[in-house]
């Protein structure tokens, strides 16, 4: 029943939930507002491309190249190791796991989604990059590959959980209508079962991806914090998330760097709203 | 035939060991922690300040306690409600209309968003333009932006999941739609609803990098006042170990915020599963 | 000759008794038709009989069958079992595969090969089910793109490629339209030339035209089995009566 006086309920309330919303459109614009500058002095292609990243010289360069290939490496990397793990667990939750197991299972992955990022981080660095350091007999053991090592620990939960989910929405009937065949389990998990559950299954990735891109402990604490172009794996980098983290207190406003800092900012939103607008779009088609 | 067998033993063996995995994480994780941070843990440690020099290589925690509770607190205070609000909007008004479909949209995205890009919006907006300086407000409004998403589709979720026999049993009635809102749908998604605002809660209390842009001082004292800085569990966990003041202490201060954290998620699943419970027959 | 036979079996689903100790034997070379209320466990008895059953979860069995004189749940490989009967479900399903792909799951994972040999599979099993004429020109078309009607004779095809002895068919055409029904019936009516079918159907009048014998389940437990004509002429037992009539009534 909608009476005269829920009119101005509903009013409220979509008010609210429409101004609440326009937050996130009002921060993108407040961070293009405040990296203007950059982006009309330097050029966008000069900005993105460029390899320097000396903010506070006096006459400053500034380019991020060296941090957006640090964040890609970074995640990119991430996503290659926790896949086939992510990928192998959510099988096994779906459709190989006793009742039991499985029901212990998903409330660990709530666990180690529960997990800060800095005590990943703070893990990483005081063991992994310490045993990396002792048995490469390395003067530090810092790398992009202990940071994607790291964040694939961190969003193997979130892969596991949408692909489970993908899996479970294959139709029992085709279950069936595969194993009455005589076909073992694994063949029709394999022919079956995965094809069917593609689609949910990249969307599971390309959500991991946004994750590994935005994070920012830690990387901050175990890819090593240089401002040099990565050349490989095991390279030292700093991904623009530690970039802002670590600079932004230091940076005066309305200096070029302060505003760089932003257009770094900026880059990072779109990289990651790019990412899951990708995976709406994979689910959307999922749907049809 | 005897490739096969020997390939789905393959398999399944990987399938298993994959899902072995993550428990071995886990159980890793915690006992590390355990055994390392274990024996910092004492009443001293955690009711006290930090002493020693540098500050912090000695004494306890308790400031830092503090300053996340407060931190998450007044994160609480700024997201709860409009988040509710719109999570009300999204599952009894909102319908399939392109404006609900629009707000989803941005919803998703901003969980989305990293947590440090939030905190250098707050930096600019809150430290430096209005000129509250590092500062637990700032920090709870970085930490609410955050958690805003995460009521907002815990709640909707909840919501959508009461049956929709009691929207139409209200209507049949005829009383008011916010009546049977007010009186059947929130009470039954409530266990949902609180579920999501723990999580989001415990998500506040871990996150690092939006606080330390905003809010958080190596060392601060326990006051409370708004516009000054705090300590921050995370934060002095990344500071005691960063800055090598105690390796002791790290693990100490990680096992305790990892220890509140599975509490709380521990609380927050049992919600849940009471919220599947009650709604579904 | 029999080609299932069942004894003294017993299911549950966790607690719950599905099944109560059944006595039945299937014949070879013929149809026979199982009838029953909703949720008498006719399923479950199909699903007993290829061992699919155990799928779901909480599921138990006491109790033997045989299917030519092999005791089936005392053999380890339930895919020799699946092999040798085969199910065609009421919801016809396609795999994610070309119609081609679809006929040649079985074989394929049985160990056929060669271009000539599957080939001659695949056109030999859409032959059989009437759909070759249909599809000859897509075969390497998503099977998902057919009708209703050729989804189910697709679904048919597939599991005969495996060349199972036993075909059992749960309500196989209760989504499907009269014409298409007929064109099923009438195709279980040649091959019962050559295997041993069972059928679950909720429809009186489509047992009544295929099936040469009739078992009637009521609440897990069977009442009757007999040749079709003295079923629904002039059954034995009263509920057997009682229900059948609501053919007339």
């Amino acid at each position: 029943m909608k009476s005269k006086r829920e009119k101005p309920f509903i009013a409220g309330v979509t008010t609210i939930a429409v101004l609440s919303s326009l937050l996130l459109l009002g921060m993108v614009f407040f961070m293009f507002r405040e990296s203007l500058p950059i982006w009309s002095d330097i050029g966008v292609f000069q900005f993105l491309t460029g390899t320097t990243w000396r903010p506070v010289a006096a006459e400053p360069i500034m380019g991020i190249a060296a941090m957006l290939v640090s964040t890609l490496w970074v995640a990119l990397g991430a996503l290659v190791i926790a896949a086939p793990i992510g990928f192998g667990c959510a099988i096994f939750m779906a459709e190989f796991a006793p009742r039991s197991l499985a029901a212990v299972i998903r409330p660990v992955l709530n666990m180690l989604t529960g997990i800060p990022s800095v005590v990943y981080g703070f893990l990483g660095a005081a063991v992994l990059v310490k045993y990396f350091e002792a048995t490469f007999d390395l003067a530090s053991g810092e790398s992009l590959f202990a940071a994607s090592l790291v964040l694939a620990i961190m969003i193997l939960p979130f892969i596991i959980a949408n692909s489970e989910a993908a899996l479970r929405a294959v139709a029992p009937q085709i279950r069936y209508a595969g194993l009455s065949l005589g076909v073992s389990r694994q063949y029709y998990t394999v022919h079956i079962l995965v094809p069917m559950a593609r689609k949910g299954m990249i969307g599971a990735l390309v959500l991991g991806l946004g994750r590994a891109m935005g994070e920012t402990m830690a990387v901050l604490m175990l890819a090593g914090n240089t401002l040099l172009l990565p050349i490989s794996w095991f390279s030292k980098g700093e991904p623009l998330s530690a970039l802002i983290a670590l600079e932004i207190g230091s940076a005066t406003p309305g200096t070029a760097h302060y505003q760089a800092l932003f257009a770094a900012g900026l880059v990072l939103v779109v990289l990651v709203i790019t990412v899951n607008l990708m995976m709406n779009t994979i689910l959307a088609g999922l749907k049809r | 035939m005897k490739k096969r067998i020997v390939s789905d033993y393959i398999l399944t063996g990987f399938f298993w060991a994959s899902g072995l995995f993550v428990l071995l994480v886990l159980a890793a994780i915690l006992m590390y922690i355990i055994w390392r941070g274990g024996p910092s843990i004492s009443m001293e440690f955690i009711f006290g300040s930090p002493a020693g020099y540098p500050l912090g290589s000695e004494g306890g925690i308790w400031p830092a306690i503090i300053g996340t509770l407060r931190l998450v607190l007044l994160a609480l205070i700024f997201a709860a409600i409009p988040g509710l609000i719109t999570a009300i909007y999204l599952s009894e008004y909102g319908g399939y209309s392109s404006l609900a479909r629009s707000i989803n949209l941005l919803i998703q995205s901003m969980m989305g968003l990293p947590s440090i890009v939030i905190g250098l919006f707050v930096y600019a907006l809150c430290v430096v333009e209005l000129r509250w300086g590092i500062s637990l407000l700032a920090g709870g409004v970085a930490l609410s932006i955050m958690i805003f998403p995460v009521i907002v589709i815990f709640s909707r979720d909840a919501l959508r999941a009461v049956s929709n026999e009691y929207r139409l049993a209200g209507r049949s009635m005829g009383v008011a739609d916010t009546y049977t809102l007010r009186r059947l749908i929130l009470p039954r998604a409530a266990p949902g609803i609180l579920a999501g605002i723990l999580l989001a809660l415990g998500y506040a209390a871990g996150a690092t990098a939006p606080i330390m842009v905003t809010a958080a001082a190596i060392i601060a004292g326990s006051s409370g006042v708004l516009l000054e800085p705090v300590m921050a569990l995370p934060y002095h966990l990344y500071i005691l170990f960063n800055e090598h003041m105690s390796l002791d202490n790290a693990y100490g201060t990680a096992l305790v915020l990892v220890a509140m954290l599975v509490f709380v998620n521990a609380l927050a699943l049992w919600l849940q599963h009471i919220q599947e419970r009650t709604n579904t027959r | 000759m029999n080609a299932v036979e069942i004894k003294e079996f017993s299911t549950w689903y966790g607690k719950g008794e599905i099944l109560h100790n059944i006595d039945l034997s299937f014949r070879n070379n013929s149809i026979t038709a199982v009838i029953g209320p909703s949720g008498c466990g006719k399923t479950t008895l199909l699903r007993s009989i290829n061992r699919t059953a155990e799928l779901e979860s909480g599921f138990k069995s006491q109790g033997d069958i045989q299917v030519f004189d092999n005791s089936i749940y005392q053999v380890k490989d339930v895919s020799a079992v699946r092999r040798q009967v085969g199910m065609v479900y009421q919801t016809p399903a396609v795999l994610p595969l070309s119609i081609r792909e679809n006929v040649l799951f079985g074989p394929r994972y049985y160990g056929e090969k060669g271009r000539s040999r599957l080939d001659s599979i695949v056109e030999k099993q859409l032959t059989r089910v009437a759909l070759w004429e249909e599809v000859k020109d897509r075969l390497n078309r998503p099977a998902d793109k057919l009708s209703g009607g050729q989804k189910q004779r697709l679904a048919m095809a597939r599991v005969l490629a495996i060349e199972p002895q036993v075909l059992l068919l749960d309500e196989p055409c209760s989504s499907l339209d009269p014409a298409s029904t007929g064109l099923i019936e009438e195709l279980l009516q040649k091959l019962a030339a050559e295997l041993s079918i069972i059928i679950v159907t909720h429809n009186l009048y489509q047992a009544r035209r295929i099936a040469g014998e009739t078992v009637f389940l009521l609440d897990g437990s069977l009442v009757e089995k007999g040749l079709t004509s003295e079923i629904f002429s002039s059954p034995a037992d009263e509920r057997t009566r009682g229900f059948v009539s609501g053919l007339y009534g």
